[in-house]
């Protein structure tokens, strides 16, 4: 496995990550109040109005194509999509008006300060930032892992 | 708003029919309350009225509109479903009962729905909790919520499951009055399921009395009789007869 890398990336490739990933981000924020309601039980969102299933299908392929469309330009670069909504809902509770923009915006903070790290570390030498990512992410995950055993 | 259900049969896939035959009417301003064991189909019933099921034969016709042919969002603004049991999340009890004004919110929540979840939250005596998050309080105050998510959904319809299960004394009749108070002042159609006959007789202006999955009676105060409490629970009672009202009393 190659480990990704920020440097790689063109001002092209930026271009085509943002045409596809912002009219992504604002439909997942427009459909907010519907996670909401998915929150509260199956049967309350419906009861709500929700269309239960379709909200689940859909969200699951628009975040594999934004994921899709950023691996395959920039590589792997895990565990920032663990970490972030993590540490979000930490501070703001599950409330998704808050948790989306603000897991984008940590989100985007994380891999920004794990880049610097990974290149000022052991400079002149630069680490994958890759790496740094998955240096905080592991041990959530095997976190994330024990407590749900434990319920 | 008037709800009518006509010989409504519900099955699960390849299997054999869970309802069968269901007739009911209920009229605006009217209360009617599901009775039967457990397991009888009660919730089902509930479930195939605001369309969460589909039924296999039969209308649902709530104002003379068949609820086939609305979209879920339109059902949403006419009915309001309380089911037993809710999941819980970090949100605070103001955030989840403005979560009924769900169907009538386009992008965001607007004035009039945050004054009406106040509304709905001061007269619940919610208000002190109003800032917590539903993780952190209590069986009964959760089941307050969902009642108060309910009404601020500012339904014509009323599907209530089970609302007073978690409740003490004092709450379930502030929470039955509070009901049926609200569907007296506006014109509501209210269907409860409800094991407490006594708390049901003393709110409710109908009945429906379930047994192996088919109507066994329906009427008014005159169906709770002793004879069709033992058919259909199966436990002898005395129904006696308490300043004006009929009291069941398990012997």
């Amino acid at each position: 496995m190659t480990f990704g890398d920020l440097s790689r990336i063109t001002w092209d490739n930026l271009i085509l990550i943002a045409v596809v990933s912002l009219p992504v981000l604002i439909y997942f924020i427009y459909n907010r109040w519907n996670y909401n309601a998915i929150d509260a039980g199956i049967d309350t969102a419906s009861s709500l109005g929700v269309n239960v299933n379709r909200h689940i299908i859909v969200g699951m392929v628009l975040s594999s194509l934004i994921a899709a469309l950023i691996v395959s330009l920039m590589g792997v670069i895990g565990f920032v999509g663990l970490l972030a909504p993590h540490m979000v809902r930490r501070v703001v509770g599950s409330d998704h008006r808050f948790v989306i923009p603000a897991s984008a915006l940590v989100g985007a903070l994380i891999l920004l300060v794990s880049d610097t790290m990974a290149r000022t570390i052991i400079s002149p030498l630069v680490l994958p930032v890759g790496v740094i990512t998955a240096f905080m992410g592991g041990p959530l995950f095997l976190a994330i892992l024990i407590r749900g055993y434990r319920k | 708003m008037k709800l009518k259900v006509r010989d409504v049969e519900f099955a699960y896939k390849n299997s054999k029919a869970v309802l069968e035959d269901i007739q009911m009417n209920v009229e605006a301003n009217e209360v009617l309350t599901i009775l039967g064991p457990n397991g009888v189909g009660k919730t089902t019933l509930l479930k195939c009225i605001n369309g969460l099921l589909k039924v296999r034969n039969g209308t649902i016709m709530i104002d003379g509109e068949a609820l086939r042919s609305m979209n879920r969002v339109e059902v949403a603004k006419r009915i309001g479903y309380v089911p037993q049991r809710a999941d819980v999340s970090q949100i605070t009890v103001f955030d989840s009962v403005l979560l009924g004004r769900k169907p009538h919110i386009t992008w965001d929540v607007s004035k009039k729905d945050i004054k009406i979840a106040k509304d709905v939250i001061n007269r619940l005596g919610l208000n002190e909790l109003r800032l917590k998050y539903i993780n952190e309080i209590s069986g009964g105050e959760l089941q307050k919520v969902q009642i108060a998510r309910a009404l601020v959904q500012e339904p014509k319809v009323l599907l209530l499951d089970e609302p007073t299960s978690s409740l003490d004394l004092c709450n379930q009749h502030h929470i039955m009055s509070t009901l049926v108070d609200v569907v007296r002042r506006k014109d509501l159609t209210a269907i409860m399921t409800l094991h407490d006959i006594n708390l049901a007789l003393r709110y409710s202006d109908k009945f429906i009395m379930l047994k192996e999955g088919t109507v066994f009676a329906a009427g008014g105060h005159e169906v709770i009789t002793s004879e069709n409490i033992e058919a259909v629970y199966d436990l002898p009672v005395n129904v006696a007869n308490y300043m004006g009202r009929p009291i069941i009393i398990p012997l």
